[in-house]
């Protein structure tokens, strides 16, 4: 199930709020488990039991360890850790990567046959999920979760479990067990799922209509080809941010405090700021639990540099089962590992704007391999944005039917949109009727207009959902 | 964090729409047909149990949703408005042109060459046979307002291209075809918010088609032109349903005659349907819709002209407010859909001796339509790919 659906909106969502009303609070947790479990495979069906499996495996393994941590027996307690990781990536391997391993593995000259399995919804996300509380649990970072209930909520709550905020146990582990929902929690949660489904519905969608025609048009003019490159990138960010905004606000709802995922990443002043304010969650998993374990920056130069390679090998792989994915995992570690060693500094003293612009075009070109996952697609789409016909008709038409949209897609990735509206609302403090008036008619005037393009628009696709 | 009547307030809205939306999808009674929209509404899925194991139950339970979702006529004209307040020229198939004209969007890669040079020597197949057994053979596909008033278009609209069509339909049937570029070209030949011509559009056509075979046309003045509705709103205004959309004027040229009209074995009133005049597509006062088989018999004085000739047209829509002025001029005409037809036209000619044959399509229609090739079934030679 999608949330940017009518299924979710009016038929779901309405449901499970009502049953978790209703409900006493110590079966709560029991609700919201068996409600997310139908979330996931209303969408996934069978696959569900993988979901189940997964929770299940870490829920006896964080027992495990913790167990023979208490015992003393760091060796066992170490034992049941790398069966977790190895297990959580043997079933990440085998769903997502399989069919890579064994498509590359015939270009040496073998025949074996693809396995031709579907990518199970989330798999990167939960996976991530369970193995950062078995790893935090041989830490000693956070308590062993005796109730199954109570860990599988955790594993499988439908505001994050397709696709995220990845959120570790030790976020939440407060919360699985006492949390309230105020009046005002819940508004805010409302805020921003609004919010978010706004940009997904509204501006994410409409982005990628334009990024669509402009891959899909094979003698696409060199104009188009940027411009095109130009609304995937906005797509993505609007997709991806808004998807985790929704979840946000589910869980506000619910009463959880996800970790946030954005912070405005268009706007960096360098690659290495942009990984710090997009998709925050992933690169701290990462720093977390590969990049400090290796060692980090502790180890020397020559080893920070490996450690980096690794981290961002693995981050592109992470985000799908192509060599364009690697590439951009590469991409990112040559200039981060550039900015780091080489011209950091330098950077550091030059003009805003330029860095600006620096980031901008740099993350653009990433995205244009993040997106063409056929090489000979990626080859022919980087050649269209340096060679051949500049613009025609057609292009300007695009152009001009798209203007008002690039304007507020523009606009939605700085932080102007809230500094004025907060600024607003300050103005008008003492009018307190003004302000709720203003306020949640705008929230109620973009919740109507999603559904209305949801009940149009049959192109709604979510990127992020093959991971 | 916001202050408790304001949260208040979000939360009571929220919910109120939420669970307002379920109830009323839930327990409003539904419609099957969408008159704004011009198409069947989705009917609920079947809920077994092949259908939910592989997904499509669910895909069709949300398509029955956003069918059936309360005021979804309202919002769709939302959605609409949204779209071109943001820029869009294009939406549903249409471009929005200037004057208040909307245009069918037809692009290149939704036209299949294939079908086009199949229709066209299926046509040209037809002519042969039909010439060769001493019928007049014509063909008429009028090109769409999207050719004739391109000047209309926003700049850079991209569409197929209709001139090589019609350019290309000359060549192969050569005085066979009827060339009406130059025939329409006023504004008052093309609705704006249908893809249809005007009833002024096919009177010109007509005098055109007199001009060809030879005939006397019936003047203007002999009919009595009348305004059957100033607010028609037409199959383009169905595509993106905007209040700021304009209306039609539908006019008819009627004249005093006795018709006897037979469509698919049920004999009809005459050749306008009065009831269409009530719904949402006027257009369908002419003829009240398509048929498989369609005649029409006129009372003609045994001297006229063309009391001894029996008309066969082979069309679609377009042709159904072109008919009535055919009628003083042949006994009989029969016109076949051939949507519905599935028979031989040779045979049909034969059987029904008929004398003079006419093809009208609309340009649009024409190009992408399937049906064409069956014109060529059922004549001595077979259709030759390599010709």
């Amino acid at each position: 199930m999608v949330f940017s659906s009518i299924t979710f909106l009016f038929l779901f969502l309405p449901a499970v709020l009502l049953l978790y009303l209703l409900c006493p609070a110590r079966l709560r947790n029991g609700l919201l488990l068996v409600v997310s479990l139908f979330f996931y495979a209303w969408g996934e069906r069978w696959y569900v039991g993988i979901l189940l499996f997964s929770t299940v495996f870490d829920y006896m393994n964080g027992i495990a360890i913790g167990h023979f941590r208490e015992k003393g027996r760091e060796g066992a307690a170490k034992a049941v850790l790398a069966v977790s990781v190895v297990g959580n990536l043997a079933i990440l391997c085998l769903f997502k990567y399989s069919d890579f391993f064994i498509t590359n593995i015939n270009r040496v000259g073998l025949n074996l046959p693809t396995l031709g399995l579907a990518l199970p919804i989330g798999i990167s996300f939960y996976t991530f999920q369970t193995m950062s509380y078995t790893i935090d649990v041989y830490r000693g970072a956070v308590g062993v979760q005796r109730n199954i209930v109570a860990f599988g909520t955790y594993v499988t709550m439908f505001p994050q479990l397709i696709a995220g905020p990845i959120v570790r146990y030790q976020s939440v582990e407060a919360e699985m067990l006492h949390r309230r929902v105020t009046v005002e929690e819940f508004a805010c949660g409302v805020q921003r799922f609004v919010l978010g489904l706004g940009k997904k519905v509204l501006l994410a969608n409409a982005a990628g209509a334009v990024w669509e025609l402009a891959q899909g048009d094979t003698k696409r003019t060199v104009v188009l080809a940027w411009f095109g490159a130009v609304m995937y990138a906005f797509q993505i960010y609007f997709d991806f941010s808004g998807y985790s905004d929704m979840a946000i606000g589910l869980g506000r709802m619910f009463g959880f405090h996800f970790p946030e995922n954005f912070n405005y990443p268009y706007l960096s002043k360098s690659i290495t700021e942009f990984w710090r304010r997009w998709h925050m969650t992933l690169g701290t998993w990462f720093r977390e639990y590969l990049y400090i374990p290796l060692g980090g920056n502790r180890c020397g130069k020559a080893k920070q540099l490996r450690n980096f390679l690794v981290v961002w090998a693995l981050t592109g792989l992470w985000h799908g089962a192509e060599w364009n994915f690697l590439l951009w995992g590469l991409y990112f570690f040559l200039l981060l590992a550039l900015e780091k060693f080489c011209y950091g500094r330098i950077l550091e003293r030059a003009p805003e704007g330029l860095r600006r612009l620096y980031a901008l075009v740099l993350v653009l070109i990433g995205w244009v391999l993040f997106a063409n996952e056929s090489l000979s697609g990626l080859r022919d789409y980087f050649g269209s944005m340096f060679v051949g016909t500049a613009t025609d008709a057609q292009t300007i038409y695009i152009l001009y039917t798209n203007a008002v949209l690039l304007l507020v897609l523009i606009l939605g990735s700085t932080g102007l949109p809230k500094r004025v509206a907060t600024a607003l609302m300050g103005r008008l403090e003492r009018h307190v009727l003004v302000t709720t008036l203003v306020r949640n008619a705008c929230l109620m005037g973009i919740l109507l207009l999603c559904v209305a393009c949801l009940l149009r628009e049959s192109y709604n696709p979510f990127l992020y959902f093959r991971f | 964090m916001m202050k408790k009547t304001d949260g208040l307030v979000t939360v009571v809205w929220f919910l109120g729409v939420l669970y307002a939306g379920a109830a009323l999808l839930l327990l409003l009674p539904k419609q099957a047909y969408s008159e704004q929209e011009r198409r069947y509404l989705a009917e609920v899925p079947e809920a077994s149990g092949e259908r939910i194991l592989d997904g499509t139950y669910m895909t069709e339970l949300e398509t029955w949703l956003t069918d059936h979702f309360p005021m979804r006529d309202a919002l769709v004209g939302v959605h609409g408005m949204y779209s071109y307040v943001l820029g869009r020229r294009d939406l549903g198939g249409m471009y929005f042109c200037d004057d208040g004209y909307r245009m069918t969007k037809l692009t290149a890669a939704e036209v299949s060459q294939a079908q086009v040079t199949t229709n066209a020597l299926a046509l040209r197949k037809l002519g042969e046979c039909m010439t060769e057994l001493g019928r007049s053979y014509h063909v008429m596909i009028v090109p769409s307002s999207s050719l004739q008033l391109a000047e209309k278009l926003p700049y850079g609209a991209e569409l197929y291209d209709q001139d090589a069509v019609l350019n290309h339909l000359k060549e192969m049937l050569g005085e066979r075809a009827i060339d009406l570029r130059d025939v329409l070209t006023e504004d008052a030949h093309y609705y704006k918010t249908d893809h249809h011509w005007t009833t002024e559009g096919a009177y010109e056509a007509y005098l055109a088609y007199c001009e060809v075979v030879g005939r006397t046309p019936t003047r203007k003045d002999c009919y009595t032109e009348l305004a059957v509705t100033e607010h028609f709103r037409g199959t383009l205004y169905a595509k993106a349903p905007i209040a700021l959309c304009e209306y039609d004027t539908v006019t008819v040229y009627k004249k005093d005659e006795t018709l006897t009209v037979v469509a698919d074995g049920k004999a009809l009133p005459g050749l306008y349907d009065e009831t269409a005049l009530a719904g949402e597509d006027a257009y369908r006062y002419f003829l009240g819709g398509n048929y498989g088989t369609l005649t029409i018999q006129s009372e003609l004085d045994a001297t006229a002209e063309g009391a001894q000739r029996c008309l066969l047209v082979i069309k679609d829509s377009y042709a159904n407010c072109f008919l009535p002025f055919l009628t003083g001029d042949y006994a009989e005409i029969h016109v076949l859909d051939m949507r519905y037809y599935n028979g031989f036209i040779k045979e049909y000619a034969g059987k029904n001796r008929i004398t003079d044959v006419l093809v009208l399509y609309g340009a649009d229609g024409y190009v992408v339509d399937e049906n064409v090739p069956k014109l060529a079934l059922g004549l001595t030679a077979q259709i030759d790919e390599n010709e």
